[in-house]
C-alpha cells in the first residue's frame, strides 16, 4: 500500500511540476506509472468551490427511499439515531440557516455534536458520501443517488423542503443555507490563515540531526499502564467529541518501533493475540464484518462467540442470514443482505462458529445464576417503583406494609400476594449497556407474553423513575422503542402489565458517563 | 406551534413498522437556569395512534423522555395506502397531529 500511495504521490508531483509521462523509467524496479484513467479513478475529491463535482441530480423523494434501503440501519430513518454512531441531523435550527453559526455548538450543556452541527461545507457531504458510504460497499452510489441521499439528509434538516431536487446546479445555492457555512476556522498555523500571514508553511519543523545527536529520546511523561484503564474500555464508549470509539485499554499500548522485524509501513502494528490468524478472521475483517461483530462482545450486531452459541453447525442457516440480512433476533437493529460481497456462502459461517471455539476465555452472565435473594430484591424494587408511579394502589398499599429493606424483602413480596412482580424471560429490554450521553439512551421493550395491557418503561435512579408508559391495544404487537434521559448509571426496568393485574419484568443495568438531567 | 413531526410507516408482511420523530424541547424540571430557578417541566404528556381513525395505541410520558423524542412501534394488519396517525399533548396543553401515509 505504502509503495502505491508513493508510486501514486511522486506522479503527481511530476504532473505538477510540468514533467512528461516518459520520464517515469527513471525510476526502474518500482512499478509502472499510473495511467491517465487510474488518475482518473483515484482523483474523486469534490472541493469547497465544488470543483470536481460531477454532474446529476436527485430529489429529496428517492433520497429516501435510498436512505431506508442501505442507511437507515446504522443512521436511523430520521438521520438521528446515537444507536451506532453520532447522529448526523438535528441541533440546528431556522435562526442557524440565517446567520450560518450553529449557536448549540457554544452551549456547553448542549449533549453531543451532530454532523449537521459542524460541516461548514457541503461539498464535504457530498464527498463523503460518495467516496466512503454505504459502509458495506462504498463508492456503489451513482452520482444522481448521492445528490438523492444528500437532498434527503438537507430536507431533514431544514435545509431544503421535502420536494427539492439538489444538482450540480442549485448545490451553490444549498451552500449559502448551509447552518454551520460560516463557522470554519482557518486561524491556525497549517492554514493559510491570519496567524501565520497567509503563508502554507506548517507550524511544526523537523530537522535531522546529523551532528552530535541524543542517542535515544527520553520519554519526558507517561501514563502507567494501571491508569491506562482507568476509565473503563474507551473502545466499548461512545464519545461526544473526537473518535467515536478509543483506544482498547484493556491491552496495553502498542509500542512504536518495538514490532519484531519491523513493518514496511513503519507504523507498528499491535501484536496479533495468536501467531496464525485464522483464515475465518482474515475474512471477517475483509468484508467489513467486523465493524459490527466483535469477537467477545456485542457492538452493533452480537458477538461471534455468542452466535457460536447459539447456532453452533447451522451452516445453512447462517449462511442464509448472512446472505439476506434480517433483524429481531438479536435486537432492533437490522443487518442489511450482504449479497454483494460475498459470492460464495461457504467459508464465512463454515469459519464461524471455528471462531469462538477458539476463545473459550469468555465469561457469560445469566440471569438463571441470580441468587433468591437477588430476585426477590429486584421484585421488590420493581413494585416500589410502580409502587411510586401511584398508578397501581395495590403495591402502594404492599409498599406500606414492607418498607424496601433487605431484611424485609421476603416480607414485601409476600404481602404482595399475586402481584408481586416477576422477573420473566418473556419480557426483553434492550439498550446500551454503557451511554456515555445520559441525555439521550436508546431503549427497547417488549414482550412475548399473552394478554398485556400496559409496558412501562422505568429508570429506578431517575428523579421520577416513571419514564413512559405504553397502552397497548390487540392492533399493535408489544414492541416499543424510545428514548429517555438518564440522570446517572441505573437499573432499567421494562415492566409488563397483564389484563389480571400481574407485573412481569426484565432489567438492565446502564452505565452513564455523562448525565442527562441537570444542567 | 410547534415543528410538524416526522412520521415515517412502512408494511413489510402483514404488519408496518411506524417510526416517529417529534419536535419538542422535553424539558425536564431538574434544569436551573442562569439565576438559579429552576426551569419548569415542560413535556409531551400523551402521545395517541391511529390507524385509519381508530386509535391502537396510547402512550403516557414523563419529563424524561429525551428532547426531540423518537418512538417505535408496530402496527398489525397495516397495509400500504393506510393513514397512519399521531397526535401529542404536552403539559401546557399545546398539542399537534400529523398523518402519513404506509408505504
Amino acid at each position: 500500500m505504502y509503495r502505491c500511495h508513493k508510486v501514486i504521490l511522486t506522479i503527481c508531483l511530476w504532473l505538477s511540476a510540468g514533467f512528461c509521462f516518459a520520464q517515469s523509467h527513471a525510476y526502474l524496479g518500482i512499478g509502472r506509472p499510473a495511467t491517465p484513467k487510474e488518475v482518473a479513478a483515484w482523483d474523486i475529491d469534490v472541493r469547497p468551490d465544488f470543483k470536481g463535482l460531477p454532474a446529476g441530480s436527485g430529489s429529496v423523494a428517492l433520497g429516501q427511499d435510498i436512505w431506508e434501503a442501505k442507511c437507515a440501519q446504522c443512521h436511523g430513518v430520521f438521520g438521528e439515531s446515537n444507536e451506532v454512531f453520532s447522529p448526523l441531523i438535528g441541533g440546528t435550527t431556522n435562526e442557524d440557516i440565517k446567520t450560518g453559526h450553529v449557536a448549540n455548538l457554544t452551549r456547553r450543556d448542549f449533549p453531543g455534536r451532530t454532523t449537521i452541527m459542524k460541516v461548514a461545507t457541503v461539498s464535504t457531504l457530498w464527498d463523503y458520501i460518495n467516496r466512503a458510504m454505504p459502509w458495506t460497499t462504498p463508492k456503489s452510489l451513482k452520482p444522481d443517488e448521492v445528490y438523492a441521499v444528500l437532498a434527503y439528509m438537507l430536507s431533514l434538516a431544514n435545509v431544503v423542503p421535502d420536494d427539492y431536487v439538489l444538482s450540480d446546479k442549485n448545490i451553490a445555492e444549498v451552500q449559502k443555507r448551509m447552518p454551520n457555512r460560516n463557522g470554519m476556522s482557518t486561524q491556525h498555523n497549517l492554514w493559510a490563515g491570519k496567524e501565520s500571514s497567509y503563508t502554507n508553511k506548517p507550524d511544526t519543523a523537523n530537522v535531522a540531526c546529523m551532528k552530535d545527536c541524543v542517542p535515544e529520546i527520553k520519554v519526558a511523561s507517561m501514563l502507567p499502564d494501571y491508569a491506562r484503564n482507568a476509565h473503563g474500555n474507551l473502545a466499548d464508549q461512545n464519545r461526544l467529541v473526537g473518535q467515536q470509539k478509543g483506544a482498547d485499554t484493556l491491552h496495553a499500548e502498542s509500542k512504536l518501533g518495538m514490532s519484531a522485524g519491523g513493518t514496511s509501513s513503519g507504523v507498528a502494528i499491535a501484536k496479533p493475540v495468536s501467531k496464525v490468524i485464522d483464515p475465518a478472521i482474515a475474512l471477517l475483517s475483509k468484508h467489513n464484518c467486523t465493524a459490527c461483530h466483535a469477537q467477545d462482545r456485542k457492538i452493533v450486531g452480537p458477538s461471534f462467540n455468542d452466535i457460536t452459541k447459539k447456532y453452533s453447525g447451522k451452516v445453512d442457516y447462517l449462511a442464509g442470514k448472512i446472505k439476506s440480512g434480517g433483524s429481531g433476533v438479536w435486537g432492533a437493529i437490522p443487518m442489511p443482505a450482504q449479497t454483494h460481497q460475498i459470492q460464495t456462502s461457504k467459508p464465512l459461517p463454515v469459519g464461524l462458529p471455528a471462531v469462538g471455539q477458539n476463545n473459550p476465555r469468555i465469561i457469560y452472565r445469566s440471569t438463571s445464576m441470580q441468587t433468591r435473594r437477588e430476585t426477590l430484591k429486584h421484585s421488590a424494587a420493581v413494585a416500589s417503583l410502580l409502587a411510586a408511579t401511584g398508578l397501581f394502589p395495590q403495591y402502594v398499599q404492599a409498599f406500606e406494609k414492607a418498607a424496601f429493606d433487605a431484611k424485609t424483602i421476603n416480607e414485601a413480596v409476600k404481602a404482595m400476594g399475586g402481584s408481586a412482580p416477576v422477573e420473566s424471560k418473556e419480557v426483553t429490554i434492550t439498550g446500551p449497556d454503557i451511554a456515555e450521553n445520559g441525555a439521550v439512551v436508546p431503549f427497547g421493550a417488549s414482550t412475548s407474553l399473552p394478554n398485556v395491557k400496559r409496558v412501562l418503561l422505568l429508570v429506578e435512579k431517575n428523579p421520577s423513575a416513571l419514564v413512559a408508559m405504553f397502552n397497548v391495544s390487540p392492533d399493535v404487537e408489544v414492541n416499543f422503542a424510545t428514548r429517555s434521559k438518564m440522570g446517572q448509571s441505573s437499573d432499567v426496568y421494562a415492566v409488563a402489565i397483564t389484563n389480571d393485574g400481574k407485573a412481569f419484568f426484565a432489567k438492565k443495568e446502564v452505565k452513564v458517563t455523562l448525565g442527562g438531567c441537570g444542567g | 406551534m410547534a415543528d410538524p413531526m416526522r412520521i415515517r410507516a412502512q408494511a413489510a408482511g402483514d404488519k408496518a413498522t411506524v417510526r416517529v420523530l417529534m419536535s419538542h424541547e422535553m424539558e425536564s424540571g431538574q434544569r436551573k437556569d442562569g439565576t438559579g430557578k429552576i426551569i419548569p417541566a415542560w413535556h409531551i404528556q400523551d402521545v395517541t395512534a391511529t390507524l385509519n381513525g381508530k386509535t391502537v395505541l396510547t402512550a403516557e410520558w414523563g419529563p424524561a423522555v429525551s428532547k426531540n423524542p423518537f418512538l417505535q412501534f408496530t402496527i398489525k394488519g397495516a397495509k400500504a395506502g393506510d393513514k397512519v396517525g399521531i397526535t401529542w399533548k404536552d403539559n401546557k396543553g399545546d398539542t399537534r397531529t400529523d398523518e402519513a401515509t404506509v408505504s
